[in-house]
């Protein structure tokens, strides 16, 4: 006996046509198209090497940017790539199971075709199968899952007879390159500190100190794993750069340590990929893979005394010395290494703690003899006493340097945290008027660079700028090398 | 006490408000302490502040049209996709959840009110004060660009000095107390007020999953309180919780935050599987498939919610051990939530499937829930997640599972609910139009994310070049947020012509099958008049089926005299109070002058005295 008084109220709300059949058609091929949409972007399991070649993610415009998942360059990425295929035909396979029993069902019951509903409540058996056979799914999509997890955990190990990426291939490195990466807001910096060499008949790893610091764009050597001490210096960054590896966060207060394999020479682009500030979009990083001797070439770059040739040039010197209260140029203003401003920082800290307990011991007696209660508070913000020392630690902001070292500026293919082609009017620009480049919006710190065009005349921002492009070191010899992109893209201005 | 016998549909008040206002007059919406219209406020303040929230996404898309755009660039941007988060997330899905737990749960479970009448008033006023506080930051340019998630040390302020940051921490401080102290209130109504004969296993499945809801919430909204306390105290007070250079820990906010950020992304969902529950079964004129199934894997879903948040930590360098574990944790939950897929369609197998507005809806709901799940199991795997987190593809995954998830349940439950709260039915046609420009939209926009995230394109940019290769698919999203938007204007037409029509649905508009669709539509204000003995599961269809409609419908005949709790100032002027203690400590953030923290303990005090005062006052 059922209830069927509402039903005639319900006809007039509804649509007439939802109860003819045609609409099943419609509503199939919407579930239809809406499957083949989603599964194109499974699309990379038709990933060929080069996916350029593959129609299917042309037409949908994938893997044709600098940046893409889609295109890994070493061995560890195509892993990954692998591993993301995999789940997703699984993906694929669940959505189709789900909405090919959506279509039947539909179908089937409407209520057209189908108007005596009968009262199933639940059937044990279904009910066991579509938790078990998910499960059994999940085991086989986790298992390499781990696998790969600790394989990108690997950083170089000793071994035997040389470095090994732990876990047990047995890919043998002769050296690996340390680096320390620091995020700055909103600047990659790369200090390159060791080349670590396995000496096989003293059974040991020999350290090779490099001094050599560049910023947003960094050259590595192929086929030598790099080891990246990743680390901030004011708020969480993350370090990412998508055709080599996937991205690890720096943060101050951690060192994070991650490493990169380059198998093929060329330029990869990276990003910042955590909400660092006001310029976030704008922090990336370029890094530029060569051979051995032009890698050698280039960490010697900056040895030996500053060579001018142009009288702009040396102009330019002069101007110069103001950048550096904030940048660092090799000949200019050295740059120190974190390491050693550690040390030093600690030797001002000790300093500076002694000062404050003279200034807080001078503050009470005075205090004393007035007969006044000492108020702690009081005394803290009495402009007279010296500062609260702070502690100095491997992370601290005041370890910073303030800008980006400027030796190598001339051979970067990209300028401005790799958003400006390295031209003359692009730098010139810059200097001008950082704040119209990374947008200066008031209230915020958006760019620490304050606007030259109000400071200096265009002859000495011009000066400079030809200093920059054009200074030579005397034991210095390097030849940027000719990067070709990855797919011809239009030109950035 | 005296009773006065009123003409039908009105309820007699105790001596609690000395004056007695009018249901029609506005002051009546100040002091009502009745579920049903606490329910209707929560629902136009949230779809207020949804309206508000599509309009900064709007502004985002309009952004990223173009690369190199300079419509909203740099922090102004940045304000933009954190009110627009924030919004949606507390201002909008959640107490749009509220909304229909006020109205719904106490007639589902055959109850008059709630357990706590005040407090449920209070809370809505809370919610108000706290949406209107954060919202109060535009008006003086200060607007938080913390990001909804707020990561330490960005949020310190030595980097975003701006008021901003202390008006998000505040006003989320302020909607969490709301929330929290509602689910008290429900958990104990739930567990207390069911009608005789309704065990916990007759219960219908939306109250099921508010229960697993609220109980999440109890759960996890004071971990985000101690967080956003913590920040407070960085922010103005100047302690370095956050700070790693005196020997804070930046990671900590992170973790506090995403113990409580994950069970939350639960309670946006649960209640809305709750909705599709129900939905389903009453289209398909048959009970739900599985419902102990369904019970329980709703239950899992919350439990094993809170074992998984560090999966939203993955690139932070725990380690491969950490990173395994969370993978494996978060990959489980996929089991339980397929079930519940598998159920809802085998619920209308064997049925006769009618397909209106509220069906569609869910079943689109189903269908796009799905598809986010599965991006959510690549992201459960921590080498491809390296590559997906903080990308579009990130983006892609959650509005999937909140826009063709959460909202599209939410349609649903407007549509179906709509006669109930409000007496007329919502146009059909309009709804089912709505429907293909939302889903259509959806798609469009949020397929392109995944795209895009795919090609490297990271979460939060405001900038990209033509040379990043990302510039097609990002205006093809911003396209599909205009065809989105034209769905809400779809909406507002569908509202305005409904609100034309007098009130005049039946009772039983759908022939459902749960306790709220026994009393008339716009039920009485006390409920049921005769407190149904219920006696099976879908107790309302059963009694159909046994005693026919006319006796299972409790129409008021016009005599009755019940009594109800009396309306009160007490929530009201109470969230006014506390509502005093953040203005106080914002002023004294702008101004650093101590004296403004007067008006904190003002407020503070005002309000331990009314609360005294309402302790002592009996519902009467």
């Amino acid at each position: 006996m059922f209830y069927t008084e509402p039903l005639k109220n319900l006809k007039k709300h509804t649509l007439k046509f939802l109860h003819s059949s045609p609409i099943f058609v419609l509503r199939g091929m919407k579930v239809l198209l809406g499957s083949v949409f989603f599964s194109s972007f499974f699309s990379p399991l038709f990933a060929a090497e080069n996916p350029n070649l593959n129609p299917v993610l042309k037409f949908f415009k994938l893997g044709q940017s600098e940046y893409t998942t889609l295109n890994p360059a070493n061995q560890l990425g195509k892993e990954v790539l692998d591993l993301y295929s995999l789940f997703a035909w699984v993906g694929i396979g669940v959505f189709c199971v789900v909405a090919l029993i959506f279509i039947v069902v539909v179908y089937r019951f409407r209520e057209t075709k189908h108007p005596k509903a009968k009262d199933l409540r639940g059937n044990f058996l279904l009910e066991m199968f579509w938790t078990t056979v998910p499960i059994v799914i999940l085991i086989v999509i986790a298992i390499p899952t781990i696998q790969i997890i600790f394989k990108i955990a690997e950083v170089p190990v000793s071994s035997s007879d040389g470095f090994s990426l732990a876990s047990g291939k047995q890919k043998i490195y002769p050296e690996y390159l340390e680096v320390n990466v620091i995020g700055h807001q909103w600047w990659w910096e790369f200090e390159y500190i060791a080349i670590h060499k396995w000496q096989a008949d003293q059974n040991k790893d020999t350290v090779q100190s490099l001094h050599r610091v560049t910023s947003s764009e960094a050259y590595f050597p192929v086929g030598v794993p790099v080891k990246v001490n990743l680390v901030s210096e004011d708020v969480i960054h993350s370090f990412w750069l998508p055709r080599v590896m996937g991205k690890t966060d720096a943060m101050p207060g951690q060192v994070n340590q991650s490493t990169l394999v380059f198998e093929t020479a060329g330029l990869y682009k990276g990003e910042c990929a955590l909400y660092c500030g006001a310029s976030h979009a704008l922090m990336r990083f370029n890094v530029v893979v060569v051979d051995q001797k032009t890698f050698q070439d280039w960490l010697n770059w900056g040895s030996g005394d500053m060579v001018l040739t142009t009288e702009s040039a040396k102009r330019g010197a002069v101007v110069a010395q103001t950048c550096v209260a904030c940048h660092t140029m090799k000949g200019v203003k050295d740059y120190v290494p974190r390491s050693e401003r550690l040390e030093q920082a600690k030797i001002a800290y000790e300093e500076n703690v002694k000062l404050y307990e003279a200034g807080e011991k001078a503050y009470k007696e005075k205090m004393a003899q007035e007969n006044k209660k000492v108020w702690e508070r009081q005394m803290r913000e009495d402009p007279s006493m010296p500062a609260i020392p702070v502690k100095p630690s491997q992370f601290g902001g005041e370890l910073a340097t303030i800008g980006p070292d400027l030796t190598d500026i001339q051979f970067k293919k990209f300028v401005v945290s790799g958003i400006k082609q390295n031209t003359r009017e692009n730098l010139i620009n810059w200097i001008k008027n950082p704040p119209s480049i990374k947008p200066e919006i008031s209230g915020t710190l958006t760019v620490r660079m304050p606007a030259y065009e109000h400071v200096l005349d265009n002859q000495s921002i011009e000066d400079v700028v030809e200093f920059l492009s054009t200074v030579k070191y005397s034991k210095s010899d390097f030849v940027a090398p000719v990067l070709i992109p990855l797919y011809p893209t239009p030109n950035q201005k | 006490m005296s009773e006065i016998v009123l003409s039908k549909d009105q309820a007699v008040h105790g001596k609690g408000l000395a004056k007695s206002y009018s249901k029609s007059s506005w002051l009546s919406w100040l002091v009502t302490v009745d579920h049903k219209r606490i329910g209707i406020l929560y629902f136009w303040s949230a779809f207020v502040f949804l309206l508000i929230g599509g309009l900064e996404a709007l502004l985002i898309r309009t952004q990223l049209f173009l690369p190199e755009n300079t419509f909203l660039v740099g922090k102004s941007f940045n304000q933009m996709f954190t009110m627009h988060g924030t919004t949606m997330v507390f201002l909008a899905v959640m107490p749009l959840n509220a909304a229909y737990f006020n109205y719904i749960i106490p007639l589902q479970i055959g109850a008059r009110d709630v357990a706590f009448p005040r407090l449920n008033a209070f809370t809505f006023w809370i919610f108000l004060f706290g949406g209107l506080f954060m919202h109060f930051s535009y008006i003086i340019g200060h607007v938080p660009d913390t990001a909804w998630t707020g990561y330490a040390n960005l949020t310190s302020k030595a980097y975003l000095p701006s008021l901003g940051g202390d008006f998000w921490t505040m006003g989320i401080q302020v909607l969490g107390l709301s929330t929290l102290v509602a689910s008290f209130n429900f958990v104990v109504t739930i567990l207390n007020m069911r009608a005789p004969g309704m065990t916990l296993m007759r219960m219908p499945l939306f109250t099921w999953t508010s229960l697993v809801t609220q109980v999440l919430i109890i759960l996890s909204f004071p971990v985000v309180s101690v967080a956003l306390a913590m920040l407070l105290l960085d922010r103005v007070f100047q302690t370095n919780f956050f700070n790693p250079a005196f020997g804070g820990d930046v990671l900590m906010w992170q973790h506090l935050f995403w113990v409580f950020g994950h069970p939350e992304v639960y309670i946006l969902a649960l209640p809305v599987m709750g909705y599709v529950s129900e939905i389903l079964a009453t289209f398909s004129k048959k009970s739900l498939f599985g419902y102990s199934v369904m019970i329980v894997s709703a239950s899992c879903i919350g439990f094993l919610g809170f074992s998984v948040w560090a999966h939203h930590m993955f690139t932070v360098g725990m380690g491969p051990w950490a990173n395994a574990v969370f993978s494996a944790g978060t990959m489980t939950i996929a089991i339980p939530t397929g079930v519940k897929v598998f159920n809802w369609l085998f619920t209308m197998w064997g049925g006769s499937i009618r397909m209106t507005s509220a069906w569609l809806y869910s079943v689109g709901f189903i269908l796009m829930f799905t598809i986010g799940g599965i991006t959510g199991v690549m992201h459960a795997s921590p080498p491809i997640d390296f590559q997906q987190h903080d990308t579009y593809f990130v983006v892609g995954h959650f509005h999937y599972v909140l826009i063709g998830g959460s909202v599209m349940g939410l349609f649903a439950a407007i549509f179906y609910w709509f006669p109930k709260m409000f007496g007329r039915l919502l146009n059909e046609t309009l709804g089912k139009w709505q429907f293909v420009f939302l889903f259509i939209g959806m798609n469009v926009t949020f397929m392109s994310f995944h795209f895009v995230g795919v090609e490297g394109m990271p979460r939060r940019y405001y900038y990209y070049q033509e040379s990043d290769g990302w510039t097609f698919w990002n205006q093809v999203a911003t396209i599909g947020a205009y065809i989105q938007a034209s769905a809400f204007v779809i909406f507002l037409y569908n509202l305005i012509i409904t609100f034309k029509k007098p009130k005049g649905a039946e009772a039983d508009p759908w022939d459902s099958r749960t306790l709220e669709w026994s009393v008339a539509s716009v039920p009485p204000e006390y409920n049921f008049y005769k407190i149904p003995q219920v006696e099976a599961v879908d107790d309302f269809w059963y009694k159909k089926q046994k005693y026919g409609a006319k006796q299972a419908i409790e129409l008021p005949k016009g005599n009755e005299v019940v009594h109800l709790p009396s309306p009160s100032w007490l929530p009201f002027l109470s969230s006014l109070a506390l509502g005093l203690l953040p203005i106080g400590v914002t002023c004294y953030a702008y101004t650093h002058s101590y004296s403004y923290l007067l008006i904190s303990v003002v407020g503070f005090v005002a309000f331990l005295l009314l609360a005294i005062k309402w302790a002592f006052t009996p519902v009467e």
